[in-house]
């Protein structure tokens, strides 16, 4: 917690740090939120229909929706690291959903 | 300070939104521009007579095939975009690597008008999908840019989702210079929330592939490697087609199966002839085409593609691309999209003036600085170079269209190495001020120079070359505006 009597070297040093953790948060994030995107190209593949251009344009539509999504919450979560559980969450159900026989 | 979700989203929003902003305003202005890429054209090419009502005949039409067969012996895959309301030519098409170029006839008698060379309004489409770098990197991106926009919509939408209501509303133009930026982004970014949000969306899920590959990026080691085959380049042909059939009964049977009644896209393979359904009949932008045998002209096959999903993909491209549009809602989408792009111009002015105190304009700070003015002010001086190369060079110059381009780089080039200069040297805001000078006057100089270069009659198509001034005029007026107000004592 900073105080008002904090020096501004101090001060500097923990709006330094702030923003180290808020871009470690940030490059986390987005690698698991790139992961995730891209298993769900690769799960569209499995997709009913014939043509693979079709199944690739529909993943498009799909990870240009959730992924953002998945980049906000994920920074957005820091109380008990709820965004970054939700991201690895996702990231999960995906490699699994490319995995198990449905 | 309480690092509240506010905060923690204000970061995200100013960094991500500066950062991708710098080149998103390009974009965004570049597809506002391209909303009327085929008026640009012609405004570009003068010489076309955009004379309404003319009938396609025979005639012209095996002209055009003849043109399209010179094109294949030269090695170029060419095709035929038949006269439309909008654009009532006759052209012979091809692909020189960025953009479609090439020959415009006269619908009646097949011969071709002494057309300049140009970059085209197709010069604007190009930079927007691309900025001119191909699919790698140029295309990979603007869709990463994409996301990047989307980020920053939803991070913004979480800072301001209380004060939803009052921004719309909110508006102090005469306020203190910060709190009037801060309005303006606000109004336009809450006025124009579901056009941004959907052309920002759309823009990238047309891409996504490009950017996240549907093959795994370490594959197996028992898959198969597939040999690959030498594929033709995009545009270009191994061995020219036989002299195609007559083509008017096979445009009437193709209209008449897929219910387009002009301005068809007409394709030739080495052994088919594919007319297209045009796109201006719908939101759904269709690939439907009906095929005929190149030899005999023989009917082969009708391939319509009518399941949901393929209709759902139609659809969105169809919103993107506005093909569609009849003219007002094609002003609609000019306007909507000027804000988008004022939108983040403003935002990046914002994100300065916040700065500038505490930064103590040091060395990071001049940089952001020239970076904004390179893109606020470079890439309109930049465009409208491109309209005076256009009515500057001869007409007959060969390779006329890549000069212009280059021009277009040069001075974009040299609006941010006069803006580094100014900028690093401590003198950003003369530097403002030269430049938006130097852009009132080539603004509001282009009708003048349209006018005396007598390159076009004001008999035909008088709408396009007056809308296309008057825009002109207008960007230099809005840009004087801002430099006399720049002369003020700041508020």
């Amino acid at each position: 917690m900073m105080g008002h009597s904090a020096s501004p070297d101090v001060k500097s040093s923990q709006k330094r740090q702030a923003v180290f953790r808020r871009l470690g948060l940030l490059s986390v994030i987005c690698c698991l939120s790139y992961l995730t995107a891209h298993l769900i190209m690769l799960d569209t593949q499995h997709l009913p229909f014939e043509d693979i251009r079709l199944k690739t344009d529909l993943g498009g539509m799909g990870v240009a929706a959730l992924l953002p999504v998945l980049v906000l919450v994920g920074f957005a979560g820091r109380r008990h690291m709820w965004g970054l559980i939700i991201s690895l969450t996702a990231c999960t159900g995906a490699a699994l959903a490319g995995i198990l026989p449905f | 300070m309480r690092e509240t979700l506010r905060v923690h989203m204000g970061w995200l929003h100013s960094w991500v939104g500066f950062l991708a902003g710098l080149v998103l305003a390009c974009i965004f202005a570049s597809g506002t521009l391209a909303v009327f890429d085929t008026e640009i054209t012609q405004w570009m090419q003068p010489e076309a007579p955009l004379t309404q009502g003319t009938a396609l005949t025979p005639a012209a039409l095996q002209a055009a095939t003849q043109a399209v067969q010179a094109e294949e012996n030269k090695g170029l895959s060419a095709f035929i975009t038949l006269p439309s309301q909008r654009d009532p030519v006759l052209r012979v098409l091809h692909y020189d690597g960025y953009e479609f170029i090439g020959d415009v006839l006269n619908p009646e008698t097949g011969d071709a008008f002494p057309v300049r060379e140009t970059a085209g309004g197709q010069f604007f489409y190009n930079f927007h999908f691309s900025l001119r770098g191909g699919s790698l990197p140029g295309v990979q991106l603007v869709t990463f840019l994409g996301l990047c926009l989307l980020v920053a919509i939803g991070s913004g939408l979480v800072i301001h989702i209380k004060g939803l209501w009052p921004d719309l509303i909110l508006f102090r133009p005469f306020g203190a210079r910060p709190r009037a930026w801060v309005d303006a982004h606000l109004i336009a970014g809450v006025l124009f929330l579901p056009f941004i949000l959907f052309m920002a969306y759309t823009g990238t899920a047309i891409h996504a592939r490009v950017l996240l590959p549907a093959q795994p990026f370490f594959p197996a080691h028992h898959a198969k490697t597939h040999k690959k085959e030498p594929t033709v380049p995009k545009g270009r042909v191994l061995q020219a087609g036989p002299l195609s059939p007559p083509l008017t009964p096979l445009i009437a049977q193709a209209r008449d199966t897929l219910h387009s009644p002009d301005g068809n896209l007409v394709l030739f393979t080495t052994d088919e002839v594919r007319i297209f359904k045009s796109d201006a009949f719908g939101p759904f932008l269709t690939r439907d085409h009906v095929d005929f045998s190149r030899k005999d002209g023989h009917f082969l096959r009708s391939v319509t593609q009518n399941p949901p999903a393929v209709k759902t993909l139609q659809l969105v491209r169809g919103l993107h691309y506005a093909r569609y549009a009849p003219p007002l809602l094609r002003w609609l989408y000019f306007l909507s999209g000027l804000a988008g792009t004022a939108l983040m111009a403003s935002g990046l002015i914002v994100f300065l003036m916040k700065r500038r105190r505490s930064s103590g304009e040091k060395l990071l700070f001049r940089l952001a600085e020239a970076l904004t003015m390179t893109t606020v002010v470079g890439f309109p001086v930049a465009t409208l170079g491109l309209f005076w190369a256009n009515r500057c060079l001869p007409a007959a110059l060969s390779g006329r269209a890549f000069i212009e381009i280059d021009l277009f780089f040069a001075l974009w080039g040299l609006c941010a190495t006069h803006a580094l200069l100014m900028s690093l040297t401590r003198h950003a805001a003369p530097g403002w001020r030269q430049q938006l000078g130097f852009l009132a006057g080539a603004g509001c100089a282009l009708p003048l120079l349209d006018l005396v270069s007598h390159s076009h009659t004001w008999v035909h198509g008088a709408t396009v070359f007056m809308s296309m001034d008057a825009l002109a005029f207008l960007s230099g007026l809005i840009a004087l505006y801002a430099t006399l107000k720049l002369r003020g004592p700041a508020a």
